[in-house]
């Protein structure tokens, strides 16, 4: 057993009785030894993507920049409004096939190759921008970025995070599965490890598989050696992993585990459960952010084309089939979009309720010290623009929440290749979150759009 | 070199240690393309996942019934002695082929870390830990330290091609009598390869295989997530669901491996599998209890799998039946051709119900507008062939007080024409060349873990006359021997 040394976490449960008409939220309070400095927190990223659109009469707000009244759609976000940004009119730089380019478009903001959008190859242009993150900033973390998801799927469509242009991040969608890791191995009564000792052993499995992978190594072809390569690349970083004592992620956490992850498994695939199953994952993701599991997450609502069927807000069937039929003219089926977008946002409140009750060391809530970033491949009807971009927690001051803020919409073709087209793409807003993360660019994606970040953000 | 999968993990796991808890039900998610998750390019190693193969093999060691791994007595023998044999004869199982000195100088070197400051136990542990997490364990390999130096397209070794066999068919590692031919060269001759391929086809875990190919294949996955309108079908509840799906397993199996799995009996067998909840169900038999059992049904009321209550559910809404969807599913897994989505900015509403509206009807626009029936002539003319079989799967004489037309037309195939119903969709189906392909090249890419490629086309063209003469069964006995798969890829240019 891997133990590295306990967490100084408090021991009190996370979340009481899910399924329970309670959903108490202030659970967790951290002790940790960050608090012996005065250093400010680290900053987080997170984004939240859901599929298919909003309806926009029912999406849009009323009012000035620093006056206005959330839409019906956004309600359910009221209690956080002085914390976030809500946008109107920001584009999406890609033409063309609806939403297969979309996804792989939306966090990276370059077009993939013309030549993957069929057949079910795996292409992105380039690594997404929350990996580049990660790069930066997740570097020693037990996940340097973690990606989940509910009732996501494991194809092309199924993620919106891309490790590299082949190498999609299928998110995680068993909570229990992740439970195991997240919230760690419980130390057995009374028992003792020697640090370096453990140390010695972990030294020299992973010694093993890299000596007996170079015995094979040069047998291979030159795929094939690659393949091989990164797979000791990995190696190496969890061995980087193991042996920091310090790691975020040691499997020596003490904490309870949230009734959840003991009581009886409900069934994860069944639909009257994802309400529950989105909680989890809420607990799940809360809970290594605050542990410096993670500073990087996506979570998937669904996925590209929607994914699920929402028979508690009247929504049962089809959402992707709605969204078609209600570009068409249909009422009925706008009001079924309204309700799910409407429900989808009330999940985004309850996260946002849930990193708001971390009080950190150093000062502020998780939510302070983070930006959530709702992401959509649609605006509506299967168009790449006026995209329900959302931002909740200002990243430590970064952002300046509490406003509205109208883009000047452009149509994003014809294609002009030789000089950048007007408007703010969702290339900037990558800008300004990698911005806010720390990292020092200024462009990001496809060229023939405008640089720099969405400055209205800072305010 | 191909990772094993989650299953495959699984399933290798059980045969070698014993050990039944699935471990790697926890781990990441295969990625999948097409529906299917074998596919090399795509079986990466994350650091989560090398992180979960670490965890993974630390839980199995610990657990592992080191008594009935290891005969070999330190207190007799010299620790050193029997922890050499333990490596010797668990790794060939772990790794699949003989261990060779130099992994064996390895192996011992952790033991020998892990006896100092640790008892002989706790050695042979950690030994059996570095195992389960070293590339020659995860990965299905087509060479060994000892192979010949130039990478290219040679025949397998024994070892190999035991291997091979055993992970088409069986999903996991060669089990007795393959270690046993590999070791006296009984791997050779087609008679022996073939006697071999005979007696894994029998086993339950092809049977596994088979439906982990169709569930792929066909996306019969989703029939987990199935529900049906409560105020229009009340008798559907989880029951049915899981009585719907056993049917559609039980048919497919029966087909492939009691029938041979003939585009005939796969289209257009009449008979299916009853028990008295699907009795019920369909009314149209009088099985009774829980067990499935094979039950002649009229001919116009069934297609072999076409018109399996599983299916037809699947492709309807929760409320109706689904022409579009029906007629996609038939291009896109039958034919495997790709249908757009609809454009932007066209209406794709789907036409409301109306009382004493048939479907028909409320579909007219998608072949009365021009801009619809440009892609819509493709599936809808499918589709509306199954509307005798309702959103659950049960025939239907009328629909709405008007008698069903299910006449249809196939166009964009080599089977195009009028047909009416879908007895007579399934014999053009079952007779079209554009479908035997389309079936071939799904097997292949599930068995190769790729798409077929251009350097492909002999093994295809060897195939493509059994499937016709023959059927799904003996076109994977000939797979196992064409001289593609009998021999280490050669790889293409990128």
């Amino acid at each position: 057993m891997i133990l590295l040394r306990n967490r100084s976490l408090s021991r009190r449960t996370l979340l009481r009785g899910i399924g329970g008409a309670t959903l108490a939220l202030p659970w967790l309070e951290i002790m940790s030894a960050r608090s012996a400095h005065a250093a400010l927190p680290p900053k987080r990223l997170l984004t939240y993507f859901f599929a298919n659109g909003v309806i926009p009469e029912d999406y849009e707000c009323q009012g000035t920049e620093n006056d206005f009244t959330l839409s019906k759609s956004l309600s359910p976000l009221e209690r956080h409004k002085q914390s976030m940004i809500v946008t109107h009119g920001i584009g999406m730089s890609c033409k063309g096939f609806a939403h297969t380019d979309a996804t792989p478009h939306i966090l990276t903001g370059m077009r993939h190759p013309p030549d993957a959008a069929e057949h079910g190859s795996f292409r992105a242009a380039i690594p997404t921008l929350d990996q580049e993150v990660a790069k930066a900033v997740g570097a020693g973390m037990r996940y340097p970025s973690l990606e989940v998801g509910v009732h996501s799927g494991t194809d092309r469509l199924s993620s919106v995070s891309w490790k590299s242009p082949t190498e999609i991040n299928v998110p995680r969608q068993d909570p229990y599965a992740l439970a195991a890791e997240t919230f760690g191995v419980e130390l057995p009564a009374g028992a003792t490890l020697d640090p370096e000792r453990q140390k010695r052993l972990n030294k020299s499995v992973l010694d093993a598989v890299r000596e007996s992978s170079q015995l094979l190594s040069a047998k291979l072809g030159r795929e094939d050696r690659a393949r091989l390569d990164a797979h000791l690349q990995s190696v190496n970083e969890l061995e980087a992993l193991l042996n920091t004592t310090d790691a975020p992620g040691g499997m020596g956490f003490t904490l309870e585990k949230p009734n959840w992850a003991m009581g009886q498994k409900i069934n994860i695939d069944a639909t009257d459960n994802i309400p529950l199953v989105f909680e989890m994952m809420m607990d799940l993701v809360v809970y290594a952010l605050a542990t410096e599991q993670t500073r990087v997450v996506t979570f998937m609502a669904g996925r590209s084309f929607g994914g699920f069927s929402l028979p508690w807000v009247d929504a049962a069937g089809d959402w992707h089939e709605f969204s078609h039929q209600a570009a068409a003219g249909d009422s009925g089926s706008a009001d079924k979009i309204t309700r799910i977008v409407t429900w989808l946002e009330s999940q985004l409140a309850l996260l946002c309720d849930k990193l708001k009750a971390v009080q950190e060391p150093g000062g502020g809530t998780l939510l302070d010290n983070m930006t959530v970033c709702q992401m959509n491949e649609f605006g509506y009807d299967h168009r790449h623009r006026n995209l329900p971009y959302l931002f909740i927690g200002s990243g430590q001051g970064f952002f300046k929440t509490g406003r509205l803020l109208r883009f000047q919409e452009f149509s994003s073709g014809p294609a002009n290749e030789t000089s950048p087209f007007p408007g703010t793409w969702n290339n900037n807003v990558l800008v300004s979150l990698a911005n806010m993360m720390g990292l020092d660019i200024n462009a990001f994606g496809d060229p023939n759009y405008p640089s720099g970040p969405v400055a209205a953000l800072q305010g | 070199m191909r990772r094993l999968t989650r299953r495959e993990y699984n399933n290798t796991i059980e045969d070698l240690l014993g050990d039944t808890s699935r471990p790697a039900d926890a781990f990441d998610p295969d990625p999948t393309a097409a529906g299917f998750d074998n596919q090399v390019s795509l079986l990466t190693v994350s650091t989560s996942r090398a992180r979960q193969y670490f965890l993974a093999a630390e839980r199995l060691a610990q657990a592992a019934k080191l008594e009935q791994l290891s005969s070999c007595l330190p207190n007799v023998s010299s620790e050193q002695t029997c922890a050499e044999q333990f490596a010797q004869k668990l790794g060939q199982r772990a790794f699949r082929r003989p261990v060779e000195d130099a992994e064996l100088a390895i192996l011992i070197k952790v033991f020998a870390v892990a006896r100092q400051g640790g008892d002989y136990e706790t050695g042979l542990r950690q030994l059996l830990k570095a195992l389960l997490v070293m590339p020659a364990f995860l990965y299905r390999l087509d060479v060994s330290p000892s192979s010949s130096a130039e990478p290219g397209p040679s025949r397998l070794g024994q070892y190999q091609l035991a291997n091979r066999l055993s992970y088409t068919f069986l999903q996991s590692m060669p089990d007795d009598e393959l270690f046993a031919a590999a070791a006296a060269q009984e791997l050779t001759t087609p008679e022996q390869i073939a006697s071999h391929v005979t007696r894994l086809t029998q086993s339950q875990r092809a049977r596994l295989m088979s439906q982990d190919f169709y569930e792929r294949w066909l996306g019969l996955g989703e029939l987990n997530k199935l529900s049906k309108s409560a105020a229009l079908f009340p008798a559907f509840d989880d029951e049915i669901r899981a009585a719907l799906q056993s049917e559609l397993q039980e048919f497919l199996q029966h087909s492939l491996w009691t029938e041979g799995g003939a585009l005939a009996s796969f289209f257009s067998a009449s008979y299916g599998f009853r028990n008295s909840r699907l009795s019920s169900h369909y009314g149209d038999s009088a099985a009774s209890g829980d067990a499935l059992t094979l039950t002649m049904l009229s001919p116009e009321r069934s297609a072999g799998i076409l018109t399996t209550g599983g299916l037809m559910a699947l492709l309807s809404t929760p409320e109706h039946t689904d022409p579009v969807r029906r007629g996609k599913f038939i291009r896109e897994r039958f034919l495997c051709q790709v249908v757009p989505p609809p454009p932007p900015g066209v209406s794709a509403a789907f036409p409301e119900f109306e009382p004493g509206v048939t479907t028909r009807q409320r579909f007219a626009t998608h072949q009365n507008d021009p801009v619809c029936a440009g892609c819509h002539s493709v599936m809808d003319g499918i589709g509306l062939g199954f509307e005798n079989f309702d959103a659950v799967g049960v025939y239907r004489a009328s629909e709405n007080g008007s008698p069903v037309d299910a006449s249809g037309q196939l166009v964009s195939s080599d089977i195009d024409g009028p047909f009416v119903g879908v007895r007579a969709l399934a014999e053009k189906l079952a007779t079209s060349q554009m479908v035997r392909d389309c079936m071939l090249a799904s097997w292949f890419r599930f068995v190769a873990g790729r798409e077929a490629g251009e350097g492909d086309a002999g093994t295809l063209a060897a195939l493509r006359p059994v499937l016709l003469s023959a059927a799904q069964r003996s076109m994977l006995e000939a797979l196992s021997q064409t001289p593609a798969y009998l021999s280490r890829r050669q790889e293409e240019a990128p």
